[in-house]
């Protein structure tokens, strides 16, 4: 746990432009975080904003591209915006599927990084409220005769099938091409497929105030914590490891969740529920509050943590993999708590 | 107490983790490698009275849960250090 | 007939053997949690596929510990039938009410495929409404099913004619190109020597069904049935 004397210690390092270049910010996007906060953001907010705005989270880059892509018919339920796509199939079922990139992750450890990857867009589609039945992936390799490559494809198969292995969704297809274009830079895409009952949508919205914001799944530590932050001086004094910027994927706890997840949803008790994935808590709670048009408060001293002397940086950054935040109906919370126990 | 508790495949039980890894071994060069069992690492830490009763302990944690002796043979050491 | 379904944390497939049992057959299935102690009337529990427990330690080691075993271990010791697919059958062994133990595929690799099966022996109630040497096709799934036992085990299991099922190819011989596994023997499915608990790494629940490519698992999940209905529960 955080104690509250190391926390009332913390200084935060001073924001400078270094920081802020450091960060991937360009000074553009600098000024205009001065100007929605009316003041200079302290290290922390530093940080939220940069895994808010990076391209991950926010598509600055290739929304451009993908404004191109059909979202509307008389079939699809749920469009972009949400935590997966959703289509009608008739029969009271709907479809609901997603697909995303573990590019860079993949590239650094091949096995854990195709591994996550597939853990978090099922938690996606699970998160709809449907069950995952089938995965996909569609993956880019460098040169065959790369020294890399064979390493990189033995690790990120291994890694894409033995995480959906574990939780009983199989990997029914996919594509797979090379080209020395993808030496340095392969492409990992995870797509996975769930059934749900149209009635049984579920969406990543906080809304009600005074409702409860649940924290389930495994602890946080300090993984895959934005790499810009690794090359800050602030933390130095503190004489750590290197820290892990590498998540490392838990099926069983997945499947856990999974199963929880699911047999809560038979219930009333949800009313909003996402998958803490890339920029983790953060990312997870401005979306949830975003979709809600209202806030949401976290006491970060009551997050579960893994390792000791965590700063509110890394708590609200941390990309540790199997967590999932919920918002709840006041007064089901003891409920809730058994079905995940 | 400090206990590592070293658990590998029986003699007789098939180990193809050993083979593949002896065989990278062989195509890295090291020629003068051979038998290559590949095994499970244990630490933990006990709170025993004496290390005659940690090992009996330790025992039957490796009889009961921690090795299968259908297939595993396993040894321990015992090291004294804290043990929480 | 009865039939119970033992859900493990990380089961995977306890959904397919209820569903094969009741849409398919028709069966009257409960499922098992496997906090709960055993309870109630069952002709079979089946322990299903996955990864118990995440498989950390060894599969199914840590599940043979789960509340729900002991009294399974008590019904099965009274006659009760036992049927253990995949993760059930690692299980199985792990708690002793099997002998061998399964471990890792000798090729390393997860294997996906279909396999043909010869049955060896029809004087078990897993196997009762099959012929000797009649072939199943079945898929496995695994990357720990390479079933090993001592030479004195093994002996023993031919004696007693506990192995019921073998990996053979599609003229029904044992080649080592048809075991996919390495398993000794071509061995893919043991009872023990009561002939009442019945393990195998092929999945009869992934094959009830010829709209999903063949109904040859219902075979002996019918023979399971007839034998229950024959006969009562020995020792029950």
């Amino acid at each position: 746990m955080l104690d509250p004397q190391r926390h009332e210690e913390y200084v935060q390092p001073a924001v400078s432009p270094e920081l802020v270049a450091s960060h991937g910010l360009t000074t553009d996007e600098y000024q205009k975080i001065v100007k929605i906060l009316g003041r200079e953001p302290n290290f922390t907010e530093l940080g939220v904003f940069s895994v808010m705005w990076s391209e991950h989270c926010s598509y600055k880059s290739s929304r451009y591209y993908l404004k191109n892509l059909p979202t509307e018919g008389p079939y699809v339920l749920q469009g972009p915006g949400e935590n997966a796509g959703v289509v009608d199939i008739g029969g009271g079922l709907a479809v609901a599927f997603k697909m995303e990139s573990h590019n860079h992750p993949s590239f650094i450890e091949p096995y854990q990084g195709a591994a996550t990857g597939v853990g978090g867009i099922l938690r996606d589609i699970f998160t709809m409220g449907a069950r995952p039945i089938a995965s996909l992936n569609s993956l880019r390799f460098g040169s065959i005769d790369h020294p890399r490559t064979r390493y990189l494809l033995s690790g990120v198969v291994a890694g894409i099938g033995g995480y959906g292995n574990c939780i009983g969704v199989p990997t029914v297809g996919g594509e797979c091409y090379f080209d020395e274009c993808y030496n340095a830079n392969i492409l990992v895409n995870a797509f996975t497929l769930g059934i749900v009952k149209k009635k049984h949508i579920f969406t990543g919205i906080a809304k009600g105030v005074g409702n409860p914001v649940i924290y389930v799944g495994s602890k946080t530590g300090r993984d895959g914590i934005h790499g810009a932050t690794m090359a800050s001086e602030s933390f130095s004094e503190e004489k750590e490891q290197r820290r892990p910027t590498v998540q490392v994927g838990d099926p069983f706890t997945e499947k856990l969740l999974l199963e929880a997840c699911l047999e809560l949803m038979e219930k009333d008790f949800i009313i909003g529920i996402q998958d803490m994935g890339a920029a983790g808590l953060t990312s997870s709670s401005a979306e949830m509050a975003g979709r809600g048009g209202c806030g949401v408060e976290l006491d970060l001293s009551a997050v579960p943590l893994r390792e000791e002397g965590m700063t509110p940086y890394e708590i609200l950054l941390s990309e540790s993999q199997e967590r999932m935040l919920l918002v709840a109906e006041k007064g089901t919370e003891d409920e809730i708590k058994k079905i995940f126990d | 107490m400090r206990v590592k508790i070293f658990i590998s495949l029986k003699n007789g039980v098939l180990d193809p983790q050993g083979k593949a890894i002896e065989r990278s071994l062989h195509t890295l060069g090291f020629d003068e490698v051979q038998d290559v069992r590949a095994g499970k690492y244990l630490e933990l830490a006990v709170d025993a009275p004496s290390r005659p009763a940690a090992e009996a302990r330790v025992r039957e944690m490796c009889d009961k849960l921690l090795a299968n002796t259908v297939i595993e043979d396993y040894r321990f050491e015992l090291s004294d250090g804290d043990g929480d | 007939m009865r039939w119970g379904v033992i859900t493990f944390p990380g089961s995977c497939d306890d959904h397919d053997v209820f569903d094969s049992l009741k849409s398919e057959l028709g069966q009257k299935v409960k499922f098992l949690w496997h906090k709960d102690e055993f309870a109630g009337n069952f002709d079979c529990v089946v322990l299903p596929g996955g990864f118990s427990y995440g498989d950390y330690l060894r599969c199914g080691a840590m599940a043979r510990f789960s509340p729900v075993m002991r009294g399974l271990m008590k019904f099965a010791q009274s006659g009760g039938r036992v049927l253990g697919v995949c993760n059930g059958f690692q299980i199985l062994c792990e708690s002793g009410l099997l002998p061998g133990a399964l471990v890792r595929n000798a090729g390393l690799q997860f294997v996906c495929q279909q396999v043909h099966l010869r049955v060896e022996e029809t004087d078990t109630p897993f196997t009762g409404g099959l012929k000797k040497g009649q072939l199943l096709r079945l898929p496995v799934k695994h990357g720990e099913g390479c079933y090993y036992a001592d030479p004195k085990t093994l002996e023993g299991l031919r004696k007693n004619r506990q192995i019921l099922l073998r990996y053979v190819d599609a003229k029904g011989k044992p080649t080592a190109s048809a075991n996919p596994n390495g398993s000794l023997d071509n061995i893919a499915g043991v009872c023990n020597q009561a002939r009442n608990v019945f393990g195998l790494m092929p999945h009869p629940e992934d094959a009830c069904s010829q709209l999903l490519g063949g109904d040859d698992g219902a075979k002996i999940f019918k023979s399971i049935a007839a034998a229950c209905a024959g006969k009562a529960r020995p020792h029950a």
